[in-house]
């Protein structure tokens, strides 16, 4: 080398560099898996409950309409014994003041009046 | 594929001189240059799940720069630091005192250069990188690199030349 090149001089790095970054590496081996499990289950505990949540929701849904399609014939029904117009129920004599008998029927078949 | 302890390590004993050489130009201190490649290489490990092995050493180059770069803002060494001796390990005073009497020059020299030239010439001459390499590390063009690295020797040189006419 040219002294006008001795600028290029090659130097060594000081020793015991990769063993301090091997003891490093072993350290966090433990210790990462922890810190990325964490937010793993957060996430999945959050889909299964919302999950659970909506098939809970579905399940129930048919009956709910059921319940609502129910209210709804009660509540336009005459107090007295009378086919109501949409078809879903007709109200049948009670020997009891405090009990109504309802007889349904699924909305597509018309309930005939009774003879 | 996600990295695994035996690249990182052989990634490690390669470029640990190259990168040695490079961040010292950049810090002047050993220590700091040792810290800058541990933490770069824990940094790399930490994201070793969405490491490409094929793009390791780029990665390694860019976050030692950066970090580089972060302790230099933090610091201001660049015109206030002092060299230190454990780059001047010979047991011989007089070669001691002679080759840190030059890297004294040459850390005046590089302070006069833009720092786009002596990014590229630091990379090139001490780090032994090629020009795509070095444009890879510094996210420019190639024929950026080329042109700069030439211009950049050539006002190196010559301002090495003038302060050693001013002694």
């Amino acid at each position: 080398m040219s002294d006008h090149d001795a600028w290029r001089t090659k130097l060594e790095p000081p020793a015991g560099g990769l063993a301090r970054l091997q003891r490093e590496i072993d350290s966090r081996r433990d210790r990462v898996p922890r810190v990325r499990t964490a937010p793993a289950f957060a996430a999945a505990a959050a889909f299964a409950a919302l999950a659970f949540g909506v098939t809970h929701y579905l399940r129930l849904a048919p009956q709910r309409a059921f319940e609502r399609s129910l209210q709804t014939a009660l509540a336009t029904m005459p107090a007295d014994d009378a086919v109501v117009e949409r078809g879903i129920a007709r109200e049948l004599p009670s020997s009891r003041a405090d009990v109504r008998i309802v007889e349904l029927a699924p909305a597509a078949t018309p309930v005939s009046p009774r003879p | 594929m996600a990295l695994g302890e035996g690249e990182l390590y052989a990634c490690y004993r390669r470029l640990e001189t190259p990168l040695y050489n490079v961040l010292y130009r950049w810090l002047w201190q050993a220590q700091d240059c040792q810290d800058v490649i541990h933490d770069a290489f824990v940094r790399v490990w930490d994201r070793r799940a969405r490491v490409d092995a094929a793009r390791l050493d780029a990665l390694v180059w860019t976050t030692a720069l950066n970090l580089a770069r972060n302790r230099l803002r933090w610091r201001a060494l660049w015109r206030f630091g002092e060299i230190d001796p454990l780059a001047a390990a010979d047991t011989d005073p007089f070669a001691d005192a002679a080759r840190g009497l030059q890297q004294r020059r040459l850390r005046d020299a590089l302070a006069q250069l833009p720092r786009a030239m002596r990014d590229v010439l630091v990379l090139a001459e001490f780090g032994g990188l090629g020009n795509a390499e070095i444009a890879a590390v510094l996210g420019i063009p190639a024929g950026t690199v080329g042109s700069r690295r030439h211009q950049a020797l050539a006002r190196l040189r010559g301002l090495l030349k003038e302060e050693h006419a001013d002694e």
